[in-house]
């Protein structure tokens, strides 16, 4: 490896650390006011809420300090790339640590006054848990603004004219279903975990087989909303940067590409055998499962052939849906004491990884697609070379 | 490299880092010293087992996530604004110091990890290997804390003397860098040790049972001491770090102690004798308020508060007269005989030092002697003084912390140096204006960070 593949190995390893604890945490902010709400009906969901918002603090300062850490590695191996972005940005990024210091305000009591706060009304305790997501998310977009524009920049004189260049909305869209996607599968993970140990649990099975069934279902139903966000984004990038693609699949990063669709079959393939198991009188049907089986299959291999992969990807969408619209009613209403069996908190662990693994792919990809730029067409890689870079040589 | 101008005044990047940076390192030390103070207090809640170590020991944990939280935002905020404001500034000394501002980092992170699972797994820890294991948390997160300081006091003190210039290891150890660090060490023991004795007032003033009343009294007490005790300290590491500047970094040390902004020293003077005063007036009422207080306290106490009054005023007397703002429509007098280091402040600082020890000996006894009965016994009125005196430690705690920061930064700043002999406040204003000459011919500033 080269010093400058070295350089972006350190500061893409700490990225992928902190995106995996922030965009679980962005996850499970949106997702903690509606089991909230939820929660008024249904007392387990308040429950959920909990232990997602607990996760979510937990892992707060490790998130951001990953953040400061790669930052800091980024300032000292890409100065040219840091300062370019902080001055273009500056305007929206003022924008963002008001907004952030605001959700810190909101989200610290939500959590650690919890009980005081639904004491007085739990109407504006979810308020303020809606508050608090809904202004990560506006973070969230003033990042997901300055990442699009490394990859499709546009000239404009401002900062905000800046953020919105062709990727920023459906990047922002994709991801925002990608964390509902990570944050539904490890959930599910989590509670398969929770009853693979049910020797401790006693009654609390039925608990963690609601939150198992609640993070498969956002899992699953956020999963088959990506194919189309994923697409609209792609078709952008193809639009404005009709190289990007070819160098992709013609260059060593088809692997992650493939990779990408591997692990996207095994989620539906493993979400599928799960809600088999739960009993319905209709869906069933080997031939049809031999046929979905079949397409996955054809989606891995022709991950390469852009135009015959989306028809396949088409093609599972509407296999899920259709297999999912008879198993969900079931799924929701009645009790499924069939998920209680070691295959199926297995394959829920074994899932949650896989989410994870997916989504540090795809975003890799993405890093990936801009090569051998850091900014597409404006800053080369090697023009931060460690030649002229003193961090490279300091002690 | 072009970067578009900021098209704003210099002043308003240099406050925005002042703000932010100060308001980082209040969070920041506050971590350190009361991490240190949790592991101290985790440790004698472990070997006594008794309740009340164990409470407030979570009552600083809780605090101290809090503040970790806090600071990982307001780091955020400063690392933003020194890219926006300062971006050659940034870039110069990011290069100078990468590997000890990437151990401060990765240190910090280990401190938010063990701090979080010292806090998050209370009942966890409760029991049997658990316990010990628990008690680890708190000292790795200190451990963490202070090696994080230490990393980040090697570029402060870089940037105030650099000696030599360029020169990976020298410029670690440069002629301040362990001074400053151990100036640091009790200066965060005084500032936590205060601010959470404060919290504990506010606990006090806020409860609604005995028990919670003689919980709060006694932690109020307790982190008093401590943060009284390093406060006794301060003036014997403080003229250490200002020898070894006055040898460093000779203008740097003029301008603080003579020069242009003497009288914010005057005012960091003024304030420690505050401290110590209000500190002092805190023991009287703790002394007192127990049964059979030591018959040697009635004389020696009278006697040490005129000394440290009289002591107090005289170490804030200002020296340079001229330099103090708005002071030369009152009078044409220039120097005032009494405000001279030596030896005046000297033995002010001694009286204090001396005096306010023989008080901290006497606050130690009554503490010893402290009894949930004693407590309940203490006349009405007397706890909400003492809790007002607490809040008042912290709340002077917090201004002469900002104070002696901007006195730090003063000294090179006001000799036009953002790192001192290595860059100048001249050298950001590019970022901020176009030069002259550039003006017609592009609406960009060049800007290579690589340049030295």
């Amino acid at each position: 490896m080269d010093m400058m593949t070295n350089s972006s190995f350190w500061v893409a390893l700490f990225s992928l650390a902190h995106i995996t604890l922030a965009s679980l945490g962005v996850g499970f902010m949106v997702l903690a006011p509606i089991a909230e709400g939820l929660g008024r009906t249904r007392p387990h969901f308040t429950d959920v809420a909990y232990l997602i918002t607990r996760f979510t603090l937990v892992t707060y300062t490790t998130s951001i300090v990953l953040a400061v850490f790669m930052l800091e590695l980024f300032i000292g191996l890409f100065p040219l790339t840091n300062s370019l972005l902080f001055n273009h940005f500056r305007a929206p990024l003022h924008l963002a640590l008001v907004v952030f210091f605001i959700q810190l305000l909101c989200l610290y009591p939500y959590y650690h006054f919890w009980d005081w706060f639904r004491s007085k009304s739990i109407t504006w305790h979810i308020v303020l848990g809606g508050a608090a997501a809904a202004l990560i998310l506006v973070w969230a977009g003033i990042l997901d603004g300055i990442g699009s524009y490394m990859l499709t920049p546009v000239e404009q004189e401002t900062g905000w004219a800046r953020l919105w260049n062709p990727t920023w909305l459906p990047l922002m869209v994709h991801r925002f279903f990608g964390n509902l996607v990570i944050a539904g599968y490890v959930m599910a993970a989590y509670a398969g975990w929770r009853l693979w140990n049910n020797r401790h649990l006693g009654n609390d099975a039925g608990y963690y087989l609601m939150v198992l069934k609640t993070g498969m279902s956002i899992g699953i139903v956020s999963l088959m909303i990506q194919p189309v966000s994923g697409f609209v984004y792609a078709y952008q990038i193809q639009t404005v940067r009709p190289d990007v693609q070819q160098e992709l699949l013609a260059g060593g990063s088809i692997i992650l590409v493939i990779g990408q669709f591997i692990l996207l079959a095994l989620l539906l393939l493993g979400s599928h055998l799960i809600f088999r198991s739960v009993h319905v009188d209709r869906g069933h049907s080997y031939l049809g499962e031999g046929l979905y089986v079949l397409m996955l299959c054809l989606l891995v291999v022709l991950a390469p052939f852009p135009y015959y992969r989306r028809l396949i990807s088409l093609i599972v969408l509407v296999q899920t849906g259709w297999y999912l619209s008879y198993v969900f009613p079931v799924w929701i209403r009645h009790s499924t004491p069939s998920l209680n069996t070691p295959f199926v908190h297995g394959s829920v662990m074994v899932l949650g990884a896989a989410s994870l693994i997916l989504y540090l792919t795809m975003g890799t990809i993405r890093e990936v697609a801009r090569g051998p730029d850091t900014i597409y067409g404006i800053i080369e890689h090697q023009t931060e070379s460690p030649e002229r870079n003193e961090a490279f040589h300091a002690p | 490299m072009p970067l578009e101008p900021l098209g704003i005044s210099l002043s308003v990047g240099r406050v925005a880092i002042a703000t932010s940076a100060l308001l980082h390192s209040l969070f920041a030390t506050f971590i350190v010293g009361s991490s240190l103070i949790g592991a101290v207090t985790a440790t004698c809640s472990y070997v006594t087992r008794k309740e009340w170590f164990d409470r407030l020991a979570r009552l600083i944990a809780f605090s101290l996530v809090l503040s970790t939280a806090t600071i990982s935002f307001f780091g955020v905020v400063l690392v933003f604004a020194l890219n926006i404001y300062w971006p050659q500034f940034w870039h110069r000394i990011f290069q100078v110091m990468f590997w000890p501002f990437l151990g401060e980092a990765a240190l910090f992170l280990g401190e938010a990890i063990f701090a979080y699972a010292w806090y998050y797994l209370w009942e966890w820890g409760q029991n049997g290997w658990r316990r010990k294991a628990h008690l680890a948390f708190v000292w790795l997160a200190a451990g963490c804390a202070l090696t994080a300081m230490f990393m980040i006091d090697v570029t402060a003190s870089y940037m105030l003397t650099p000696h030599p210039v360029y020169s990976a290891w020298d410029n670690i150890f440069n002629p301040t860098m362990i001074h400053l660090d151990l100036h640091r060490w009790f200066g965060n023991l005084t500032w936590a040790g205060f601010a959470l004795a404060g919290i504990c007032a506010i606990g006090y003033l806020k409860s609604t049972t005995e028990t919670d009343r003689t919980f709060f009294h006694k932690g109020g007490s307790y982190c008093f001491l401590i943060g009284y005790g390093a406060l006794l300290v301060m003036p014997v590491v403080g003229y250490q770090y200002l020898l070894h500047l006055r040898y460093g970094q000779p203008q740097a040390f003029y301008t603080v102690m003579l020069g242009e902004r003497s009288w914010l020293f005057d005012v960091v003077a003024l304030l420690y004798g505050l401290l110590i005063l209000v500190g002092s007036l805190y023991i009287i009422q703790m002394v007192r308020s127990k049964p059979n207080p030591p018959s040697s306290c009635s004389g020696f106490m009278p006697l040490s508060l005129i000394v440290i009054l009289l002591a107090a005023m005289m170490l804030a007397m200002p020296y340079q007269l001229q330099h103090i703002p708005f002071l030369n429509r009152l009078t044409d007098q220039e120097i005032n005989p009494l405000g001279k280091m030596q030896p005046y402040k000297y033995y002010a600082l001694s009286g204090l030092v001396i005096f306010g020890f023989g008080n901290w000996l006497y606050a130690l006894r009554a503490f010893g002697r402290m009894s949930p009965v004693s407590i309940l016994a203490i006349a009405s009125g007397t706890p909400r003084r003492m809790a007002s005196m607490l809040m008042t430690l912290a709340g002077l705690t917090v201004i002469i912390f900002l104070a002696m920061g901007w006195v730090r930064e003063s000294a090179r700043a006001v000799n036009g140096y953002l790192i001192y002999d290595v860059m100048r406040l001249e050298d950001e204003k590019s970022t901020y204006q176009r030069s002259s000459s550039e003006k017609d011919s592009s609406k960009e500033i060049l800007f290579n960070p690589f340049e030295r």
